[in-house]
């Protein structure tokens, strides 16, 4: 059975792809003509400021090429039927008036159409033509037709060389049976003009925030030059956030993203015009996610970004286009001139949400967004109906990627057949050693793509008198099915073992002749890839000199053809096993997520019972008993006949790689060693023992104190929190997400159960993102009185026999003030493990700055390693909440199922191998290999043992960074060795321009 | 009690079932490195004419043995433990604390060597005993002027010390008045050194560091592909042709001291060896400064140059 | 003249095929070789580039940070820096070598850079102090 995805962002791309590579068969359907969602317009992503595109498109393409993946583009889904196992979902396919198959994706077309309409990938600040593609790395690479712009002049219809324009095709509707669905829909941005005080839509130099990605982007209007509307480089910009958030009059909650994004954009914006003065405006500032906190401090210290704690109250454009921004700031109301102003514009429930949920039958929540529950934070209110995204909740990438993951983990409990591409499908393979080289040609026209500017038939005879090639020829289009079957045909008849195909870019295409390859029983490695289209025909005009060229590239691919070996696949026995360092909340979730998807798994927890801080957790904010869930969780646990746990133990030993490790965990009752193919490091964090505000008076104690008290029943009459005690620091630079939360929990606790008590907040930005603000708002309207702080001038806490006062400043009197609360609640840092550093050793993994564990990609691997196979869950990760939690669980249960779920992993042979006859063992390699991929070992030989270097092909990348330290050229990467890569250069060089 | 005694008393506490020490040549005042056994220990010198680096010769020594070490020598065999090609377990190591060797090529423009029968160092000078009589020369004009730069006249590792521990130096004047050459003058000469050199590949073969059984510049004795014939390795140059000729010997020296980068010592072996007296140690004291003043790299570390992780610049 | 371009597989390969696709022009003489990771560039194939008539070596990477195998960038650098230093050293036109950033969007800067440094090529004219002539 198989899974519907709705929405092709980067959630429902992560999501079918979990579920695609743990074998599960995904429907994606995007209402668009193409996948890629949001994350496709930005520029650069917080907080590592990677380029967007860069790291998104490599999956936009793996999407494209799965087996188990169909994208169903320019759709909606229009009805279900069934329950959750056995749902029919009915899909309207609006028609593209261009042929699926038969488009290339040249984009002939859209260079010819005469049409001017606007283009909505950059929000409308330039052009795209009527037939178009919405961005270049867009997948499908499919161009479609806009009927609303398109004026029927042909012209599309007559220079397609493909014949795939086609303006009668017809809407349709495809019935599926699906098992489960995900919904992953995306949110909405906010509509600026709804504040009318800011002039958007009026005023020219008032733009968006995503209007201002765009212009940062190279592939945006101005080609990434910051530009006003008069084409005058802005040299001082205002940012304005909270637009359409935190807002009673459009949306009250907050979210989530725009104090992070608005930071990139500053420090972005410093990048492009180095003389630009950037301010923003923020009620507070709410860069709490991993790495944030240090991304803002940087963006203040280095870049001089100006934050400013204060509320715009209106923009007034002057007649030169500068804007006057009136704000206020701790009581006071100023102005102030810029001449671009960028509103930080928040996320709204997706428009079509409502549909879904009555075709759905969900419920939503009282913002519009999909209604779940804080301990199933991917379950919708239907069963076998999950979410993933924004579609809850206002999130960031890394949220929703690991959403997503989980919501592919919830998802595949309904799908029960996992069906992998066989290796019988393809003949036994012939054995080409031993025979000389046998090469042929192939020069694709690409219509008139390539041939327009590269004399391809004078190619095809230029590669016939290269050495060894036995064949060559032209062909319209190299990856037409016909094609396919003519490169097979040419591969019996002239016993060809190397095929060179002169054509596009291999980043698309390669997958598709290597498969032609393995049809006909030739190793697909024996494929070598010539681009003479994206890096030759499009980017010269003068037709002698692109042939020139061309045969320059054909003949190093053919060079390198020459040297091309066949290569086997890398394959491991997967041991369908996994451990999971760590029993708390994380530990037990993935434990039992795995036992519903049919794996086994060991827990070692080092304490003598289960839970974790999860003991220490009495309630939560939206009023859910943790402690009934957590015994309700244990029980599970160690009922289930999947799960082995051992307490009061720790993990001695891990060896082995991805798929196959051996593990020896020392347990009261002895050493147990056991096997698996995975790891899930979840082995939690702690609440900082502070060392500040006199903590250790029994009058000052910690929120997770406090929280035990209340749940004793002592509950305080006055109570003044101080936040950030141990985070934001020196020490520890980070912020800890949690606290605000927490202390606005106990306050509203307090408040409930004595509603006269006195709670005082002490804070430097209240942190409540996203549908938490409202539990801000209600706590400010019982009465809890909340002060800003700044670090400069914080709060004393004295201490005077058994009294404590505290002494803080207030902003708005302009005078300090003491306090004598009955307690003083210190909202503590979350601090990593002290035993991260241990586990860190011993699975050869990395810690970041603060000691948090270190995943392989903040944005889009946030739950795995950089190491294959061991995975990263719960607040090891960084600190977070609950749901938070249980959501990054579900995530690295969803990465390990795209291994555990196989009997073989099956890799790619482009790896690293060492020629021991080379090798003398130096080690260069081993230590610079970034995923310890290569170690030392002993080699018998007649006259003794040799030590050589030898890789785990099972972790290498095949970056090789190892095979540029060698100095001995010892180890090479297969597919780029050294002498492949000497002899395309060589053969690069031969033919002068 | 003199330093030579000292060192033999140090060989002969090692219990080592190999000895690697200098030893007078007869007819010469040459010193050179032999493999000696235990119970011959007492044939061993040393005197500042102990040029050459025994850590070369370590490599092909299996058991425990003991060797006499200079301070480069000492650079050499931690580098060499470093790389997996010694292990420290096995050696035993008398570190000496040196004060500069000689430069045979100098010391012959004052004397002819054949009637040298021994020398010492004597304060600041070189006592030169002749067949009659005695010669001093200031030891400043005949010491390798390598040993002038020298950054670690004293072993950094060692199991004996014989001597007081002397200070090094980090001094890369020479280099940077060369870099102050317009770069014309800068290839003029070295165009001019490299048109000399005739391949030998001497300054591999005494180099520590370059042990590698087949080196990137030799043609190919291994297969380019699983196609390849006899023929084809034979004929299949890895980088350069077989003939000698400026720009191929050009390309040889700096691939060769590229591979050298944060791994060379500094013994000077290569320059020593070089029947064309090509100024060798140049380069590799270039590649040193970068590696020092660019990467902040020091020798001491544990992790290999190469294997290390540089963060530079932007 | 003669450019070869070392381009890493998922940033900078990425990028000049975006610079094709948004059909930016640059000179002829660019040809690139695909590797997988500017950290996999061996500088002993520059050297050899050099040698057979090369006029301009550029090494293309991802920007600091953004490596797809997480590190391999910084090596490129590392290693690049130590040739570059060398060949100054020995008085070789070192402006021939050239180590460039370019992500998959930076079609343009591709495309921009790729110009650019034609130009300085054309200015230094032919390389002849590697070129191996039999």
């Amino acid at each position: 059975m198989s899974v519907l995805v709705v929405g092709g962002g980067i959630a429902g791309i992560q999501a079918s792809l979990d579920l695609a590579e743990s074998g599960v068969k995904v429907y994606l359907v995007e209402k668009l003509p193409v996948i890629g969602g949001r994350m496709s317009q930005l520029d650069k992503t917080f907080p590592t400021n990677d380029c967007a595109m860069c790291i998104l498109s490599p999956k936009l393409n793996e999407v494209a090429r799965h087996e188990n993946i169909e994208i169903i583009n320019n759709a909606d889904v229009v009805a279900l039927e069934g329950s959750a196992g056995n749902f029919k979902v009915k899909i309207r396919k609006r028609p593209l008036y261009v042929d699926r198959e038969k488009c290339t994706g040249c984009g002939v077309c859209a260079t010819l159409c005469p049409v001017n309409a606007v283009d909505e990938y950059n929000e409308g600040m330039n052009f795209r033509s009527a037939i178009f593609l919405r961005y270049p790395q867009a997948v499908p690479k499919v161009f479609a037709i806009d009927k609303s712009k398109c004026i029927g002049c042909g012209i599309c219809y007559n220079a397609c060389v493909a014949k795939a324009v086609d303006y009668n095709q017809k809407e349709e509707i495809v019935e599926l049976n699906v098992s489960s669905i995900i919904l992953a829909p995306g949110g909405r941005l906010f509509d600026a003009k709804k504040r009318g005080e800011y002039g958007y839509g009026i005023y020219k130099n008032v733009i968006t925030s995503i209007q201002f990605e765009r212009l940062l982007s190279a592939t945006g209007p101005f080609e990434g030059h910051v530009y006003r509307s008069d084409g005058k480089v802005p040299k001082r910009i205002a940012i304005i956030q909270c637009v359409g958030s935190r807002d009673e009059k459009t949306n009250p909650y907050c979210s989530s993203v725009c104090c992070t994004y608005a930071t990139k954009h500053a420090i972005l914006a410093k990048e492009h015009i180095p003389d630009v003065e950037v301010h923003i405006f923020a009620m507070d500032v709410r860069t709490f996610g991993k790495g944030f906190e240090e991304y803002a401090n940087r963006a203040k210290k280095e870049y001089g970004v100006i934050y400013h704690k204060a509320r715009v109250a209106n923009i007034m454009e002057k007649k030169d286009g500068n804007l006057l921004i009136k704000y206020e700031k701790d009581g006071h109301s100023y102005e102030e001139e810029f001449d671009l102003v960028v509103l930080s514009i928040g996320f709204e429930a997706n428009e079509e949400l409502r549909k879904y949920s009555e075709i759905f039958g969900i419920d939503l929540n009282e913002f519009g967004f999909v209604l779940t529950d804080s301990f199933a934070p991917i379950e919708t209110s239907k069963p076998g109906i999950f979410v993933a995204g924004v579609a809850s909740e206002p999130r960031d990438i890394p949220e929703s990627v690991a959403m997503a993951s989980a919501s592919a983990a919830k998802a595949s409990e309904f799908a029960t057949e996992r069906s992998f591409a066989k290796k019988e499908e393809f003949p036994p393979e012939r054995n080409v050693i031993g025979e000389a080289p046998r090469i042929g040609v192939f020069v694709c026209h690409c219509g008139v793509n390539i041939a327009s500017t590269v004399d391809v038939v004078e190619l095809a005879e230029f590669a016939k008198t290269l050495e060894n090639v036995v064949f060559a020829d032209h062909v319209l289009f190299a990856c037409s099915a016909d094609t396919q079957e003519k490169i097979k045909r040419a591969i019996n008849d002239y016993e060809l073992n190397r095929i060179v195909v002169a054509a596009c870019t291999p980043r698309t295409h390669e997958p598709l002749f290597k498969r032609t390859l393995m049809e006909v029983g030739l190793n697909p490695y024996l494929f070598e890839f010539v681009n003479i289209r994206e890096q030759c025909s499009w980017v010269h005009t003068d037709r002698a000199r692109a042939t020139e060229k061309a045969k320059a590239l054909l003949s190093a691919g053919v060079a390198k053809a020459k040297l091309l070996e066949p290569l086997q696949f890398v394959e491991v026995e997967v041991v369908k096993k996994a451990l999971i360092i760590g029993g708390g909340l994380a530990g037990m979730v993935s434990a039992l997520e795995l036992a519903k998807q049919g794996i086994e798994s060991y827990i070692v927890e080092k304490e003598s019972e289960l839970g974790g801080n999860l003991r220490h957790i009495y309630y939560t904010i939206d009023g859910k008993n943790p402690q009934e869930f957590l015994k309700r969780l244990i029980k599970e646990v160690e009922s289930n006949p999947k799960i082995k746990v051992f307490k009061s133990s720790v993990v001695e030993s891990v060896e082995g790689f991805v798929g196959n490790y051996k593990s020896k965990i020392k347990t009261p009752n002895g050493v147990e060693e056991v096997r698996h193919g995975a790891v899930i490091v979840a082995t939690g964090a702690r609440e900082y023992k502070p060392k500040e505000f006199n903590y250790g008076h029994p009058k000052v104690i910690t929120q997770v104190e406090l929280e035990e008290r209340i749940a004793k029943g002592e509950v305080p009459n006055s109570v003044l929190m101080i936040q950030c005690v141990g985070s934001r620091n020196e020490e520890r630079p980070y912020c800890s997400r949690i606290c605000c939360q927490v202390a606005i929990k106990n306050a509203l606790k307090i408040k409930e159960l004595n509603p006269d008590a006195e709670v005082f907040v002490l804070f430097r930005d209240m942190r409540t993102y996203g549908f938490l603000e409202k539990y801000y708002e209600k706590a400010s309207k019982q009465g809890v009185v909340f002060v800003h702080y700044t670090p400069e001038n914080p709060p004393k806490v004295n201490v005077n026999g058994e009294e404590v006062e505290v002494e803080f400043y207030d902003e708005i009197l302009g005078e300090n003030l003491i306090a004598k609360p009955e307690l003083v609640v210190l909202s503590a840092a979350t601090v990593p493990n002290e035993d991260n550093e241990i586990t860190s050793k011993l699975l050869k993994v990395p810690l970041d700055a603060n000691g948090f564990f270190l995943e392989a990609h903040p944005k889009l691997r946030p739950v795995d390693f950089s190491t294959e196979g061991i995975f990263l869950a719960g607040i090891a990760h960084s600190p977070r909440l609950i749901p938070e939690t249980i959501s990054l669980s579900l995530a690295s249960v969803s990465r390990a199922m795209t291994l555990l779920s196989k009997d073989k992993l099956v890799m790619d042979a482009n790896k690293a191998e060492v020629t021991k006859e080379r090798c003398d063992a130096c080690g260069i390699c081993v230590k610079a290999c970034p995923v310890n991929a290569i170690e030392i070992v002993e080699f018998k030989t007649r006259t003794g043992v040799e030590l050589k270097a030898s890789v785990k092909k099972a972790v290498c990348l095949g970056c090789g960074i190892c095979s540029a330290s060698c100095p001995k050229g010892a180890i090479v990467v297969k597919g780029f060795t050294f002498d492949q890569i000497k002899s395309a250069v060589d053969n690069l060089l031969e033919v002068v321009v | 009690m003199n330093e030579i005694e000292k060192i033999k008393d140090a060989l002969k506490s090692s219990n080592a079932e190999k000895i690697v020490a200098f030893v007078r040549k007869e007819s010469e005042p040459r010193e050179v490195l032999k493999v000696l056994s235990p119970n011959e220990v007492d044939k061993i010198s040393f005197s500042p004419l102990s040029l050459n680096n025994p850590a070369k010769l370590l490599m092909q020594i299996n058991g425990k043995v003991a060797v006499v070490a200079k301070g480069c020598d000492s650079m050499a065999i931690r580098q060499l433990i470093k790389e997996g090609k010694l292990k420290r377990e096995n050696l035993f190591i008398v570190g000496i604390s040196c004060k500069g060797v000689v430069d045979y090529r100098k010391l012959a423009k004052f004397v002819n060597l054949s009637e040298v029968n021994d020398v010492e160092l004597n304060g600041n000078d070189l006592v030169l005993k002749l067949k009659n009589g005695e010669k001093r020369i200031p030891f400043l004009e005949v010491v390798d002027e390598n040993c002038l730069y020298c950054g670690h006249p004293t072993p950094v590792i060692y199991d004996v010390l014989i001597g007081e521990p002397r200070e090094g130096k980090r001094d890369f004047s020479d280099i940077e008045q060369f870099e102050r050459l317009s770069r014309e003058e800068r290839w003029n000469y070295w165009i001019s050194q490299f048109e000399r050199c005739i391949r030998c590949h001497a300054c591999r073969s005494v180099c520590p560091l370059c042990y590698c059984e087949e080196c990137m510049v030799d043609p190919s004795n291994l297969a380019v592909s699983p196609m390849s014939t006899p023929e084809e390795k034979a004929s299949y140059p890895r980088i350069l042709g077989k003939t000698v000729n400026a720009r191929d010997n050009t390309i040889y020296h700096l691939l060769r001291v590229l591979h050298h980068a944060g791994r060379c010592v500094g013994c000077g072996e290569c320059e020593r060896a070089c029947p064309m007296e090509l100024p060798l140690r140049m380069l590799e004291r270039k590649l040193e400064k970068v590696v020092v003043e660019i990467f902040g790299y020091d020798l001491n570390e544990d992790i290999p140059f190469f294997s290390k992780l540089d963060i530079v610049g932007d | 003249m003669k450019i070869v371009t070392f381009a890493c597989n998922w940033c900078s390969y990425a990028g000049a095929d975006l610079a094709g696709v948004s059909r930016l022009k640059y000179p002829e003489d660019v040809r690139i070789v695909r590797v997988m990771c500017s950290g996999m560039v061996n500088p002993a194939w520059i050297l050899r580039a050099f040698r057979q008539g090369a006029d301009g070596v550029v090494i293309t990477g991802c920007h600091p940070g953004d490596c797809h195998y997480m590190v391999g960038n910084y090596y490129a650098k590392k290693r690049y820096l130590l040739l570059k230093e060398l060949m100054k050293f020995v008085g070789f036109e070192d402006e021939r070598l050239k180590l460039l950033w370019a992500s998959a969007s930076e079609g343009k800067k591709f495309a921009e850079e790729m110009d650019s440094f034609k130009k300085l090529i054309e200015q230094l004219g032919e390389q002849k102090q590697l070129r191996w002539t039999p």
